[in-house]
């Protein structure tokens, strides 16, 4: 037994097994009280039954007491013990008894502790039990008063009724009674079972339709949901919205690069076939196939970033990034890289306050940076100016106190944006000007500021150029989780 | 000047050994990381040009192992667009460089050319790049046999900058490798020796960059 409580109790829960068990353990409590009840009556109504024969077995026989001249006279009635003889298995004993306590005829032995006790009953007898000759029996005392010579003289009965005949009709009562009502428990348990299956049965139906789905099935649930698991329901398919929207835009992104690596390799393909013509390589088609090469490379390196980034937007992967380091690094980087040495670079980082630091994810950060720059390096002019800027923003910005947000920013002395198209360049491939990139720059990086709970915008810079700020609160919210990866996703 | 190239991936490393042996280097090749573990441990080379996604032993480990034994080959680390790390990016784990693949291989000779010429430089205390020379010992530059005639500030400067080429360094930084405790540093005065140093380095190649609020940085061309 404790084997199986503990198999019902280790094992994973279960809805079905709780309630039975919760319901089998009710009905259990409810017949052991039942069934005390019951017992307690049926003893009631067998004592009470044979108590009223035992009383006018004594009634009888205190009738055939008589006064004589020559004393008590006892004519004993058979009719007295044929009342009580009932049960054949069951045997009576009794005596007559005086005022004294003498027993004038019948069984000395009987139990006489109340004549000590001075109990001398009239009309109301008493009862109790005692055992005697070696079995339990139900004893009775009556008595009465007889006219004597000079006054009334008492004289008793004490009859004692063995058990027997009251307890088979204790036990039929109890039986009469126990039997249909564990019909009844049974009853109970079987309809508490299909009552649990039919309370479950929407959950089967659910699993049903999860489960015979085909992979790519991301269909709502269509099951009318009982109101206790609505909110369950209501949970899934959620999800499976999500993964619908996420899966439409690895579909788009999928086709999308699918498209420009075509593009691409097409291109390539061309210039060096046209380079091939004649049978002698023509430097000028060669340029222009490696050209196209370097525009291939950085175009996958982009949509990979891109899908990086992407993937990365986890919160889990966000740790304390400085951003000082970040901008020095990257600045190295870059300039080790120009070759041609025209542009000029600058950096405008706070002088004082707190050491600049976010929460986020120092690669993403860093990729987005980078893209602003290639993008001021491929649409700008030879001798453009280009700064990255650090600046902090929000409260607590310009005191000693740890500011909001950060923005960072990169600026530069290029043809800018027109207005109408600055909404359109941060979306995936739209790529403008005669320089024109892959088109997957800007959306990186509004991809990397919306993963980390910030924005990107665009503006214009003064004469002329442009201005890139990427705003990156220092703190991530943590309640924000989901709003934050829609979000990212959107920026995507 | 023997370079090894670990790389697994046949095609890429046939040409880049056959670029670099054009170049007049002697190159060898290992396509396994244990492989190359095991060679690097007792031979000696002027350059490794090392992968960091290889059969049996990472890059990083392989570095790191070179590194513990007190091994200062200059190390040009390979890795794809996947794999950047900070650690990567910083150059923590003891690289000198890295390139991103895939890459130009003019840019490759051209890391190489320079990471074999800092190292050449520290060990003769001679600092040679095409018709530039700085002769750390003597503390004097020429440019095509003719002295610069830099003065003791201007080696100081010149000093700091190969120390720490391709490195951005602040004002600051600058001033406090010029000058002891006991003299007040001045920036304005950084700046009026900069302005000479360059001056006279004009045409040479080696070209000290202005960033715009924050200080410079310095990096040796090939002429």
């Amino acid at each position: 037994m404790p084997d199986l409580v503990g198999r019902l109790f280790e094992r994973r829960y279960s809805l079905r097994r709780r309630l039975l068990a919760v319901s089998l353990g009710a009905f259990l409590v409810l017949i052991a009280l039942l069934a005390i009840g019951i017992w307690t009556y049926a003893r009631t109504a067998a004592n009470e039954t044979y108590d009223l024969l035992l009383r006018g077995a004594a009634i009888t026989m205190l009738e055939r007491v008589t006064m004589t001249p020559e004393g008590i006279a006892v004519d004993l009635p058979t009719s007295a013990f044929e009342i009580l003889a009932l049960d054949d298995r069951d045997r009576v004993f009794y005596r007559v008894i005086d005022e004294e306590g003498r027993t004038l005829t019948g069984r000395e032995t009987l139990p006489g502790g109340w004549l000590k006790e001075g109990l001398r009953p009239v009309q109301e007898p008493f009862f109790f039990d005692a055992d005697y000759s070696g079995e339990p029996v139900r004893f009775v005392v009556n008595g009465r008063l007889l006219p004597g010579e000079a006054e009334p003289r008492w004289v008793g009965v004490e009859i004692g009724h063995t058990r027997e005949a009251r307890q088979t009709m204790q036990a039929d009562l109890m039986l009469k009674g126990i039997v249909p009502l564990a019909a009844l428990s049974l009853a109970g348990i079987a309809l508490g079972r299909a009552g649990i299956s039919l309370a479950m049965r929407p959950l089967a139906g659910i699993e049903r339709d999860i489960r015979e789905r085909q992979p790519l099935d991301l269909e709502p649930l269509k099951a009318e949901p009982p109101r206790e698991i609505e909110a369950l329901i209501a949970a899934i398919n959620g999800f499976m919205r999500r993964l619908v929207q996420s899966r439409k835009q690895a579909e788009t992104f999928i086709a999308d690069v699918a498209h420009q690596t075509r593009t691409s390799l097409s291109m390539l393909q061309a210039h060096l076939e046209a380079a091939d013509r004649g049978g002698q390589l023509d430097a000028e088609n060669l340029a222009k196939a490696r050209e196209q090469v370097g525009r291939t490379v950085r175009m996958t390196n982009q949509l990979l970033s891109h899908a990086m980034v992407i993937h990365r937007g986890d919160r889990e992967m966000f740790e304390k990034v400085e951003l000082k380091p970040l901008i020095l690094r990257l600045l190295e980087e870059i300039v080790r890289n120009d070759r041609a040495e025209r542009i000029e670079f600058g950096v405008d980082l706070p002088a004082g306050g707190p050491v600049p630091v976010v929460e986020g994810d120092a690669i993403a950060i860093r990729e987005a940076l980078r893209n602003l720059v290639d993008n001021a390096l491929r649409h700008g002019p030879a001798d453009n100016e280009i700064t990255i800027g650090l600046s902090p923003v929000g409260a607590g910005a310009g005191s000693g106190d740890r500011p909001a947000a950060y923005d960072l920013r990169v600026e530069d002395r290029g043809p800018g944006v027109p207005e109408g198209e600055k909404a359109r360049v941060v979306e995936r491939f739209y790529s403008s000007g005669e320089k024109g990139g892959s088109g997957v720059g800007l959306a990186i990086v509004a991809a990397v500021a919306a993963s980390h709970g910030g924005r990107f915008e665009l503006r214009d810079a003064e004469p002329h150029g442009l201005v890139c700020v990427m705003r990156l609160p220092v703190v991530q919210s943590r309640d924000g989780g989901e709003g934050r990866g829609r979000s990212a996703g959107e920026g995507a | 000047m023997r370079i090894l190239v670990v790389e697994d991936n046949d095609d890429l490393a046939a040409a880049m050994v056959e670029r670099l042996e054009g170049e007049g280097y002697a190159v060898d090749r290992e396509g396994d990381g244990a492989e190359a573990d095991g060679l690097l441990a007792h031979a000696s080379f002027d350059l490794l040009i090392l992968d960091i996604n290889l059969p049996n032993r990472s890059g990083y480990e392989i570095l790191g192992a070179m590194r513990r034994r007190g091994d200062r080959t200059p190390v040009l680390v390979l890795t794809a667009r996947s794999e950047i790390e900070d650690r990567v990016i910083g150059l923590d784990q003891g690289a000198d460089d890295f390139m991103v693949k895939p890459f130009d291989f003019r840019e490759l000779s051209a890391r190489c050319r320079a990471l074999i010429r800092r190292k050449s430089g520290e060990a003769s205390n001679i600092f040679t790049q095409g018709e530039f020379v700085f002769d750390r010992a003597a503390r004097r530059a020429s440019l095509a046999g003719l002295d610069l005639e830099l003065r003791s500030r201007e080696v100081q400067v010149l000093e700091l900058f190969l120390a720490n080429l391709d490195r951005v360094l602040t004002k600051e930084q600058v001033a406090d490798g010029i000058y002891s405790f006991s003299e007040a540093p001045s920036l304005n005065a950084v700046e009026q020796i900069l302005t000479r140093l360059r001056r006279k380095l004009e045409g040479a190649p080696f070209h000290i960059r202005t960033i715009r609020g924050l200080g410079y940085i310095a990096s040796v061309r090939d002429a």
